[in-house]
This record gives C-alpha cells, sequence and structure tokens, in this order.
C-alpha cells in the first residue's frame, strides 16, 4: 500500500531543484523577519509603530508568564469552541437534510453561494444591541459565519461518496439505517472534515473579528485595546500570539485531513 | 424545452418557486420576530424601510454609501490589478510559484483584522487605511485563483505567441485572458466579496466615516431601524454584484469555486 502512495509527483523532480525551492523561501522568511527584527532599530521604520521581533516575543514571554493573557485566552477560547459546537450540532444535520432532499438543495443552492458575500459583520452591531455586550452576540455571529460551510460542505461530501459503495452495501441486504451508519457515514468523514476544518477556522476569525471591533475581553479585544490605548508592545505582542494561534490551528486541521484523505485513497 | 417531460417541468417550477419564497419567507420570519421582541428590540421591515426611504431622502444613507462604495472600488481595482499579476507571474514561473504558494497560503489563513493597527499606523486613520485593508483581503483570493487558473494555458499556445514576437502585453491579453477567464471570473467575484468585508470591517473600527462606521455609531443610541437599514443596503450592494459575476460565469462556463474557501 505505501509502495504506491511513495510515487507521488514530488519523487519525480531532481532533488536538487526541491533544496532550491526552499532555500528560496527559507529566504524569503528569514527577510521579512529580519526586517521586522531590525527595521526599528536600524531605522527603517519608526519605532513606535513597529517592535523589534524579539521585544514581542519577549512582551509575550511576560504576559503568558505572568498570566495576564490567560483570561482572554478563555474567553476566546470559549466563544470559538462554543460556536463551532454549536455550528457542528446545527450545520451536519443540515448538510445531511440538504443531500436526501435535492429539492431543498437545488432551491437554497443560490443562496448558499452568496452567504458569503455578505459583510456579515455588519450584523454583529446590531446583535450587541439585541443581545447586549458580552460573549453572546459573538458566539452568535460566529456560528452564523461558520455553520453554512459546515453544511454546504457536508452535502457535497455525502454526495461525493462513490456509487459502488452505496450498490456493495445494498448487496449485503442493508438496511436504509445500516447503510447510512456502516457505509454513508465512514465514507464521508474525510470530506465532512473538510468542512469542519473550515468551520472551526470560521469560527475562530469570527470570534476575533468581533472581538476586536467590540468587546469587554478576549484576544481580538486586547489588540483593540492596546491599540486605543497607544501600548504598541502589548498590541504587537497579542497580534503575535493570535497569528501563531491562528497558524498552529491551521496546521493541525491540515495535518489531520491530509491523514483522512490518505486513508480513503489508500 | 420542449422535449422535458410534465413532471421535469413540475420538478422546476417547483425548484423556482421555492427560490422566489425564500426571501418572502425570510421577510415573514423577520416579522415574526419582531413582532415579538417588540418594536424596540427588532425594527419591523416596514420600519425598515421606512428608514431606508428616508435616509436616501435626506442623505445621511446616502453619504455614507458614497464613501464606502468609492473606498471600495479604489480597494477592489488595486486588489484586481495586484492579485491578477502576481497570479499570472508566478503561473508563468513553476519554480516561483512553488516558493510562494505556501507563504500567500499561510498568510491568507491568518485572520487578517488582527492586523488591521498596523495599516492605521502606517496609513493614518484616513481612508487610504481603509483601501489598503480591503484591497489587502481581496488581493489573495484574486491572485490565488488566478495562478491556479493559469495551470490552463497551454504551453504550446505561450510557444507560438513567442514565435510570432508577441510582447507581454499582447501574450497577456490574447493568449493568458482568454485561457484562464473562467477561472478568473471566480477569483474576481470572491475576490470582490472579501474586499468589501474588509472594507466594512475597516469602517466599523477606527473610522470617522462610511456605513461600517454610522452601523456602530448607532449602537449608542440602539438606532435599530436605522441599523437595519444600512444592513440592507449592504445585502443590497453585494446581491447585485455577485449576481452580475453568476451571469459572466455561467456564460464562461465558470466551474468550481462554489465551495471556495473564502477568509478574512
Amino acid at each position: 500500500m505505501s509502495t504506491i502512495t511513495d510515487i507521488g509527483p514530488s519523487a519525480s523532480l531532481p532533488l536538487t531543484r526541491s533544496q532550491r525551492v526552499k532555500a528560496a523561501r527559507g529566504a524569503i522568511v528569514l527577510g521579512f523577519l529580519a526586517f521586522v527584527e531590525f527595521g526599528p532599530t536600524v531605522g527603517l521604520v519608526d519605532p513606535t509603530t513597529l517592535i523589534p521581533l524579539s521585544a514581542m516575543l519577549g512582551e509575550l514571554w511576560t504576559l503568558l508568564s505572568t498570566g495576564a493573557l490567560e483570561p482572554h485566552v478563555v474567553q476566546t477560547f470559549s466563544a470559538v469552541f462554543g460556536a463551532f459546537a454549536l455550528a457542528l450540532l446545527t450545520g451536519v444535520p443540515g448538510g445531511v437534510l440538504l443531500w436526501k432532499v435535492e429539492t431543498l438543495k437545488e432551491i437554497l443552492d443560490p443562496y448558499l453561494l452568496i452567504y458569503y458575500a455578505v459583510p456579515f459583520f455588519a450584523f454583529y452591531p446590531l446583535l450587541i444591541s439585541i443581545m447586549g455586550l458580552g460573549i453572546a452576540p459573538i458566539v452568535a455571529i460566529a456560528w452564523g459565519f461558520s455553520v453554512v460551510i459546515v453544511v454546504t460542505n457536508t452535502a457535497s461530501g455525502l454526495a461525493e461518496i462513490p456509487e459502488v459503495y452505496v450498490k456493495a452495501g445494498r448487496d449485503m441486504n442493508l438496511t436504509p439505517r445500516q447503510l447510512l451508519q456502516h457505509v454513508y457515514f465512514p465514507a464521508a468523514v474525510p470530506y465532512v472534515f473538510t468542512g469542519l476544518k473550515l468551520g472551526f477556522i470560521y469560527a475562530l476569525i469570527g470570534t476575533i473579528a468581533s472581538e476586536f471591533i467590540l468587546a469587554d475581553s478576549g484576544l481580538g479585544w486586547l489588540i483593540s485595546f492596546n491599540y486605543d490605548n497607544f501600548d504598541v508592545r502589548g498590541m504587537y505582542a497579542a497580534m503575535l500570539l493570535v497569528v501563531l494561534l491562528a497558524l498552529a490551528v491551521n496546521g493541525l486541521l491540515i495535518a489531520i485531513e491530509k491523514r483522512l484523505y490518505r486513508r480513503v485513497r489508500a | 424545452m420542449s422535449v422535458d417531460t410534465g413532471g421535469r417541468l413540475r420538478g422546476v417550477d417547483a425548484v423556482t418557486a421555492g427560490r422566489l419564497l425564500v426571501p418572502v419567507a425570510l421577510v415573514l420570519l423577520w416579522q415574526a420576530l419582531a413582532t415579538v421582541a417588540g418594536e424596540f428590540a427588532l425594527a419591523t421591515p416596514a420600519a425598515t424601510v421606512g428608514e431606508l426611504l428616508g435616509g436616501f431622502a435626506d442623505g445621511w444613507l446616502l453619504a455614507d454609501l458614497r464613501i464606502t462604495l468609492f473606498t471600495l472600488a479604489v480597494a477592489y481595482a488595486l486588489a484586481v490589478l495586484v492579485g491578477v499579476w502576481v497570479g499570472v507571474a508566478l503561473g508563468l514561473s513553476d519554480f516561483w510559484r512553488e516558493v510562494f504558494e505556501p507563504l500567500i497560503l499561510g498568510v491568507y489563513s491568518v485572520p487578517k483584522v488582527t492586523l488591521y493597527p498596523v495599516f492605521l499606523f502606517v496609513f493614518a486613520l484616513g481612508v487610504e487605511s481603509k483601501i489598503a485593508f480591503g484591497w489587502f483581503h481581496g488581493v489573495f483570493p484574486v491572485a490565488i485563483l488566478t495562478m491556479a487558473a493559469m495551470e490552463t494555458v497551454e504551453d504550446d499556445h505561450l510557444k507560438i505567441g513567442r514565435s510570432l514576437l508577441l510582447s507581454r502585453w499582447q501574450t497577456f491579453r490574447e493568449i493568458i485572458v482568454p485561457s484562464i477567464l473562467p477561472g478568473l471570473v471566480i477569483g474576481l467575484r470572491l475576490g470582490f466579496n472579501l474586499t468589501f468585508l474588509g472594507v466594512v470591517l475597516g469602517e466599523m473600527f477606527a473610522s470617522r466615516a462610511g456605513l461600517g462606521y454610522t452601523l456602530v455609531e448607532y449602537i449608542v443610541g440602539a438606532q435599530i431601524a436605522r441599523m437595519l437599514a444600512i444592513i440592507v443596503v449592504l445585502v443590497a450592494v453585494a446581491a447585485a454584484v455577485n449576481v452580475a459575476f453568476f451571469a459572466a460565469e455561467k456564460r464562461l462556463g465558470a466551474r468550481g469555486g462554489e465551495t471556495a474557501d473564502v477568509r478574512m
């Protein structure tokens, strides 16, 4: 099995070329990091608008070790996980429904397509007026931002299942319920996971953006609060934390996704 | 059409009717929620339309709309210009494409709103920072989808272009654009949507004008009907532009992009 998957497109490329690609990429990343590190100290950029990378890391370390960031991390992730759980509980059944009822899917298709065209955060001030400032309007926005991508990916994922699997199941005289349990769901896992991956990332973005606009705590709020109070060090430390968290979450989910798809294709 | 059976036609009619009913159902739901919650918590559709018409008549809405649309137009034009240029340039060179693709996708995955203060530092509080922020949102999908579409350009066509001694601009216009158009249109649509989102988001934070700014201002007075009027305008702009794009995509036979990942 593994010998088949080993013959990827990268195997045919000469090693020196991929090394050159990596070197060029590394040089660009290093150049950018060096600019952030030395730009403010050398005088390329105004040190009141950008602080060296090492200063950001130092400040982040101080804030983390004193526990000053903890309530904000907890607040943000409560909202993210709350919104994501809601998106999962509503989005997956919604996707199954759209997959089952073809007409409904056809009716809703143009609306689902246009959904992410609407500047969604316009609803946030309205929700604050209705629900009051706090975690509720944030979870609502993050859920709304996340649920539709879960619905559409679940529906298209289930439609993607090879007909052969279903035929094999029918030949074994499986009942419709058994078919769902033993064929459709296991086969759909990787596709549905793609939707969940995006759903989680969208919930994270929705939460941080809402906090950034208006909130009373959370990592997004911390960035905007420090900006408003001219605390450039604190602002960049919070910004760095959010960027690192986003990259880590993204990397982790993509790694899981790759693993799931490898199982399907093997 | 004439070969369609009666059943098929009924099915099509049901879908069309259903599609037309969705907005009606949404307005009814809105009305029901407003009735249950009371008019101070949620304005009715009628009250919102009243504010909307009033906003155009006395100008408060129109002034903000002008500012937002101007910002959007400039930001989008720059996003298309830079995005297509980057996408084509990287698409023409396998090496640089391999170098930059993971970097672009990596930056794309970061919630851009966190970086907004940097834009404010560089461009100050005026319209420039909103233009730059909108551009930053829109340029990624345009570049990424252009780059992906560049794979459909045939090497032979480029070779013919070279042997005909076409200039760079001619190669772009006569060979590349016709080849990548179906994919490009999807990139342009997603780019527009994200630019719009970036502009409104930028206006909502540290701004002095525009629909996003006014929206946040109305929280204080809890001016629900006016907030809803602004939202209706934003949705209308997004819907109108997207319907135009869908028509273009359909004509060009563009496929995919329905599930394309739209990140801000």
